[in-house]
């Protein structure tokens, strides 16, 4: 049996000690004795986790797991491939003693943008003194938009895999949510480490939730 | 027989209602002027036609986008002369100058192909989508209307003609598939 769990920071297992052994991904691959391929991402959008699945064999698996992020965040393309070495920059000047990997390479990529920061937010395309993003958010988003992105993307995975026959589950950290999510993740009964994040025990109940979804 | 019918300015104008007639069907058409992919697939679910024998989706341009304002529902494409833009006009003149991109482009057209396509197959409702996206490199389309001849006005919209050759070309395709 193959597994596939696909989300953001929530499903890549942010904050636990053991990732690999202590996210819902393996204890549900455990559970089910099957193998997980899990590409999950801190912080990705809506619009990614969508992309990501269609650049994705999803004919491969028994069972998919699609856990969708808050609507605010998006993504671009980075063609001219500077902004990752733009963000570091910007991290050398707020936190100078942390350790940095080698330079990032110049090359096209898609980037995220999220408004929990404002190095999210920055790519270096400046618009009369301010970040362009940072504009974005203040004078062109509007929440219906991101409820909007929410409801095509949820449709576009949920028919996909209808169609497909494949036994799937959605799943969301959307506290507000209106689209009909088999489980939301963002509730106060699961443990929460310091950057809100679920704890290993987190992981455990998650992964129980889920088992009795199936 | 019902059809269903998207998509932005030629959707708008007679072809729906020529195949329609040669169906012998009754039309649903919500297309708009301006539309972008995303207003056509976003309207098409929100819309959530269902009991229909037949769809027939144009896409569009794939550098148009769409955002929500306190006015509704705006359309944005790289000339910029939606007449409510106002001061938004320069945001987005940046974004077309800076950032966005082909790659972009083609990201958001095959989301709109991939989102309209499964959600009719599920509704077991036969599709058609064509482009108007002259190039495009997408071979998931059932045709690009700027492959067929067909006479055009001032405005590089269909003549009254030019709906006629569309509307039977399609109807040629929705006779392969019946």
């Amino acid at each position: 049996m193959r597994l596939l769990t696909l989300g953001d920071s929530w499903t890549f297992g942010d904050e636990l000690e053991d990732r690999p052994n202590q996210r819902f991904s393996t204890l549900l691959s455990h559970r089910l004795n099957a193998e997980v391929d899990n590409p999950s991402v801190c912080g990705l959008s809506n619009h990614a986790i969508a992309r990501i699945f269609l650049e994705t064999d999803i004919s491969a698996y028994d069972l998919v797991i699609i856990q969708m992020s808050q609507i605010s965040r998006t993504e671009w393309y980075d063609k001219r491939g500077t902004t990752t070495r733009y963000k570091r920059n910007l991290q050398k000047k707020l936190y100078p003693n942390r350790k940095y990997r080698k330079e990032p390479e110049i090359r096209s990529e898609w980037d995220g943008i999220m408004t929990t920061q404002d190095i999210y937010m920055s790519t270096g395309h400046i618009m009369e003194g301010k970040e362009w993003w940072m504009r974005y958010y203040e004078e062109l988003y509007h929440d219906k938009y991101g409820e909007s992105d929410e409801m095509i993307f949820f449709h576009l995975m949920k028919n996909k895999l209808t169609s497909m026959s494949i036994p799937h589950l959605m799943l969301t950290i959307n506290k507000k949510t209106k689209m009909p999510f088999d489980l939301q993740l963002n509730k106060s009964k699961y443990p929460r480490a310091k950057g809100d994040h679920p704890t290993s025990l987190g992981h455990i109940m998650i992964a129980s939730d889920i088992m009795k979804l199936l | 027989m019902k059809i269903f019918s998207n998509g932005s300015s030629f959707a708008s104008g007679k072809y729906p209602e020529y195949l329609a007639n040669r169906l012998n069907a009754d039309l649903t058409n919500i297309a708009t002027p301006g539309y972008s992919n995303r207003s056509i697939w976003r309207t098409t679910l929100e819309y959530n036609p269902k009991n229909y024998d037949f769809a027939v989706i144009q896409l569009t341009s794939k550098s148009r986008t769409e955002f929500y304002s306190d006015l509704g529902w705006q359309e944005i494409s790289p000339q910029l002369t939606h007449p409510k833009l106002g001061d938004k006009k320069k945001l987005w003149q940046y974004w077309y100058e800076n950032l966005y991109s082909d790659e972009y482009g083609d990201c958001e057209e095959n989301f709109a192909i991939e989102g309209l396509r499964d959600y009719f197959a599920i509704n077991n409702i036969p599709c058609i989508i064509v482009t108007t996206d002259k190039f495009t490199k997408s071979k998931k389309f059932d045709l690009n209307i700027f492959d067929i001849t067909f006479p055009m006005d001032k405005t590089r919209h269909p003549t009254t003609i030019g709906h006629k050759v569309i509307a039977n070309k399609i109807y040629e395709i929705a006779n392969t598939r019946r």
